[in-house]
């Protein structure tokens, strides 16, 4: 069958045109203000016995409201040949006659434009089912091979292979194509390279783009990541070079490279702040983090909210800067002295109140001279993807070492406590967040483990596929793995991710 | 819908009704939805449109036994092979990193095979403008991945320019200003075996100060009284001083950079006053000059270095932490070692 509806129905629109079906589904189907709604609620009764009634049809030919329940509908149809009627809710337009629902390409159109002018202020209906046309129909028979991240299919798993000291890049190449909202952004097509045709092999975002293809295609053998490498190296010379790289600062190095990739371009308007870009990489890994200095004469606090890609947090004993925090009275409540055993108590530490001691005066704006304060860091806004780095290596003065100390982390984070706002309420308003708080629920996703020294060693990582399938992925060898594996394994880069996206 | 009657009015009974009526209806309205949405999609023909065929799903099945990996594969490493970006020519896939670093002018040697190369390349492109170069065979002549016998012709090669080529090439290199930033960073990585030769350039006194900053940024930077050449190790070179390396930067970037430590926003820039410091403040510097549209290669290397900074907040600028191996420890020695650890399967 195809769009071309029933004999019924081009009848009816060769006859009266659809400009009836236009207005019945501005007002009722597809209206747009508060006043439109009240008159819909009013009026959607069963013109026969006066109920409101789910499956309300109208009927096309004459103002008829029927319950398709109590065949009000159908009696109407019948006894007036009227047997084209619209079904209230969607919109949708059945035959009596046929007896069945019938789809037609111009009934479409109008239900298309109704439904997108009615979703702008709501943002809500603009993620339309995908409609397959004539000719992507044809292509999908003609070419039957489908490829899908299936519950127990390969889809998606591809190894890496060594170019040479390149595990670092390889374990944060594998995190960022199993970070789920850029999978949905890379897949669906979405990059449109803003260089010129010439210039975008230069365009990071575009070999991103082209890696994750690569993985999707269903192809099982050994990728050569050779011209990501190659790319990297030249757009990032202090990055270049045959030797051992940190993950971490490979990946800061890889998503402010893909940031400016994504805004290279002359026509975007947003321009190269990060605070307030739109890329794909800002609103995936941009949070905000909040720093609030307070005077300790005056209590003046003044707020600072800077972007972040990634937390990083403390592992070892924390050095202040010659004054101990422990003699604070206030915040003493916490040995500082103490190696956090657990994420949670990282961030707990990460967000806690700071004493600067009296070496690092700060000029408060109110008292207007050099004061004593504290600073405390907490989260304005979550990011979709949070990266967590547990600082393991630790360069004092003329000293450096790994720190391997167990940090456990859990397959599921609130960042509630870590907020801001709960900050300021600290926990008076009796847990009015309780019940939301999914809203602030992580997934872990990724995991980005260090073996070896600090010289050199050797960089693994364990990826999820699905709800709970864990891999490992060492270079070109990917091997399943166990969740507790993964939770038991050493971490030095934790990838999180948002368990509900909100309309923004 | 018309239900704003009196709430107050409803006791709790009829609250909880009204409430569950609502409920429904919304959880109806959608089933509703989801029922049009498969009729409409089985009416057109494209309900299992989208369906893997059994065919690939077997092909694609995981396999989980002890031995191999997810795709069935043992762990073997096949040899693989890629084309350079850089000069066309195929090699093992394994050996691409260190190539592309002699191929891009990075390395020990291949700083001089790679000035060389854009040396030729320009004289070229002034004699014979539009006739492509196809001579690789000097080329090939330097390059260990090449050659038949690597190691005994990089010897002789490193003797014969010890004795007879000075720094022709360098001072070439300093003029051809994109290239050097690179070619520093890669001076800094310069092993033990070549401690007997200067590492050192001179010329600094006709650089910008821009020019100066990057230098500074990835090298030493000391200037030796004999020679009167800048030194081009990395910070932490071992000939010269912290306070030496300090005494430098003022000397040729004039004065400010240090008391630039009094500045209350960067808390932690004094707190280890070793070169890392140093470092850090010089990136600044330059992360503030971005502006200026210049010099396009120091923008690039220090805003990205330094966004990453200051998006680590004042809290965590504290320690930068590299476990890379530094280029001092992967000498011939141990960088045998670590290619080893490498290798592991």
């Amino acid at each position: 069958m195809t769009l071309s509806g029933c004999q019924h129905l081009q009848k009816i629109k060769t006859e009266k045109g659809l400009d009836s079906y236009k207005i019945l589904h501005a007002c009722f189907i597809s209206c747009k203000t508060a006043d439109a709604r009240r008159r819909k609620a009013r009026h959607s009764v069963c013109h026969t016995c006066r109920v409101y009634e789910l499956r309300l049809h109208a009927c096309m030919s004459c103002v008829y409201f029927g319950c398709h329940q109590e065949e009000h509908i159908q009696s109407h149809a019948r006894a007036n040949e009227h047997w084209i009627a619209v079904d209230m809710s969607y919109g949708m337009v059945r035959c009596f006659a046929c007896d069945d629902y019938v789809y037609d390409k111009d009934i479409d159109k109008i239900a298309k434009t109704l439904n997108y002018r009615s979703s702008i202020p709501a943002a809500l209906n603009q993620f339309a089912v995908w409609q397959p046309n004539h000719k992507e129909v044809e292509l999908l028979r003609k070419n039957c091979k489908r490829r899908r991240v299936e519950d127990s299919s390969t889809i998606g798993l591809r190894g890496l292979i060594n170019l040479g000291n390149t595990c670092f890049m390889n374990t944060i190449v594998q995190a960022l194509i199993h970070t789920p909202v850029l999978r949905e952004y890379f897949l669906a097509d979405r990059h449109v390279c803003q260089l010129l045709k010439e210039e975008n092999e230069q365009c990071l975002v575009c070999e991103l783009s082209s890696i994750f293809q690569e993985f999707y295609s269903g192809i099982s053998s050994t990728y050569i990541p050779y011209r990501l490498l190659h790319l990297v190296w030249t757009s990032a010379r202090h990055l270049a070079g045959y030797e051992q790289q940190d993950a971490h600062e490979f990946l800061i190095a890889a998503l402010d490279l893909l940031h400016r990739h994504c805004i290279a371009g002359p026509n975007d308007r947003s321009g190269s702040s990060p605070h307030n870009c739109q890329c794909i990489i800002d609103q995936i890994f941009t949070g905000g983090l909040q720093s609030d200095v307070t005077c300790q004469m005056c209590n003046n606090v003044s707020t600072t909210i800077d972007p972040i890609w990634d937390i990083s947090l403390d592992l070892g004993t924390r050095l202040y800067n010659g004054s101990n925090t422990t003699n604070i009275s206030g915040y003493s409540n916490s040995p500082s002295n103490y190696d956090p055993t657990s994420l949670i108590d990282c961030l707990k530490r990460f967000t806690k109140p700071e004493h600067l001691g009296s070496l690092a005066k700060i000029k408060c704006s109110s008292c207007g001279c050099y004061q004593e304060s504290t600073k405390q860091l907490t989260m304005k806004k979550l990011p979709i993807v949070a990266c967590f780095h547990l600082k393991r290596f630790e360069h004092s003065t003329g000293y450096h070492k790994k720190i391997s100390t167990y940090v456990s982390f859990p397959e599921e984070l609130d960042m509630t406590p870590f907020m801001s706002s709960s900050k300021i309420q600290n926990g008076d308003i009796n847990g009015c967040t309780k019940g939301l708080s999914c809203k602030n629920k992580y997934s872990l996703f990724a995991v980005v483990n260090h073996s070896g020294t600090i010289e050199c060693g050797h960089y693994t990582c364990y990826i999820r596929q699905h709800k709970n399938q864990w891999f490992k992925c060492d270079d070109h060898l990917i091997t399943r793995a166990l969740p507790q594996e993964v939770l038991n394994s050493e971490g030095y880069l934790l990838f999180y991710h948002k368990q509900i996206l909100e309309y923004e | 819908m018309a239900l704003s009657c009196d709430i107050e009015s409803l006791n709790i009974d009829d609250l909880k009704e009204e409430l569950a009526f609502i409920v429904n209806d919304i959880i109806d309205d959608v089933t509703l939805g989801l029922c049009f949405e498969v009729h409409r999609s089985c009416k057109l023909g494209t309900l299992f449109l989208g369906d893997t065929d059994p065919q690939s799903q077997r092909e694609h099945a995981i396999v989980d036994e002890p031995g191999v990996d997810v795709f069935g594969n043992p762990p073997a490493r096949k040899q693989l092979e890629c084309v350079c970006p850089n000069c066309q020519r195929n090699l093992a896939a394994s050996r691409f990193a260190p190539h592309l670093e002699k191929c891009m002018g990075m390395g020990r040697n291949s700083s001089r095979i790679a000035s060389r190369r854009s040396q030729k390349a320009l004289k070229d492109r002034i004699e014979a403008d539009g006739k492509p170069d196809s001579g690789d065979s000097e080329d090939d002549y330097n390059d260990a991945d090449w050659s038949l016998y690597p190691d005994k012709k990089v010897k002789r090669l490193k003797k014969e320019k010890r004795s007879n080529s000075p720094r022709r090439h360098k001072t070439s290199r300093l003029k051809n200003g994109s290239q050097y930033t690179g070619d520093m960073t890669a001076e800094s990585t310069i092993k033990q075996e070549r401690a007997d030769t200067p590492d050192s350039i001179g010329g600094y006194e006709y650089m910008s100060l821009e020019e100066k900053k990057t230098l500074l940024m990835s090298t030493c930077g000391v200037i030796s009284g004999h020679t009167k050449k800048m030194c081009t190790r990395s910070h932490k070179c071992p000939q010269h001083t912290d306070s030496q390396r300090r005494h430098v930067r003022q000397f040729l970037l004039g004065t400010g950079l240090c008391t630039d430590d009094d500045d209350p926003v960067d808390i932690d820039t004094y707190v280890d006053g070793d070169s890392q410091s140093l470092r850090e403040t010089l990136q600044w510097e330059a992360a503030s000059n971005t502006s200026s549209p210049t010099d396009s290669t120091s923008t690039n290397n220090s805003t990205s270095n330094s966004s990453s900074k200051k998006r680590h907040g004042k809290k965590s600028s504290k320690k930068r932490k590299n476990p890379k191996g530094h280029s001092y420890h992967s000498g011939s020695g141990s960088g045998c070692q670590t290619h080893g650890l490498y290798d592991l399967d």
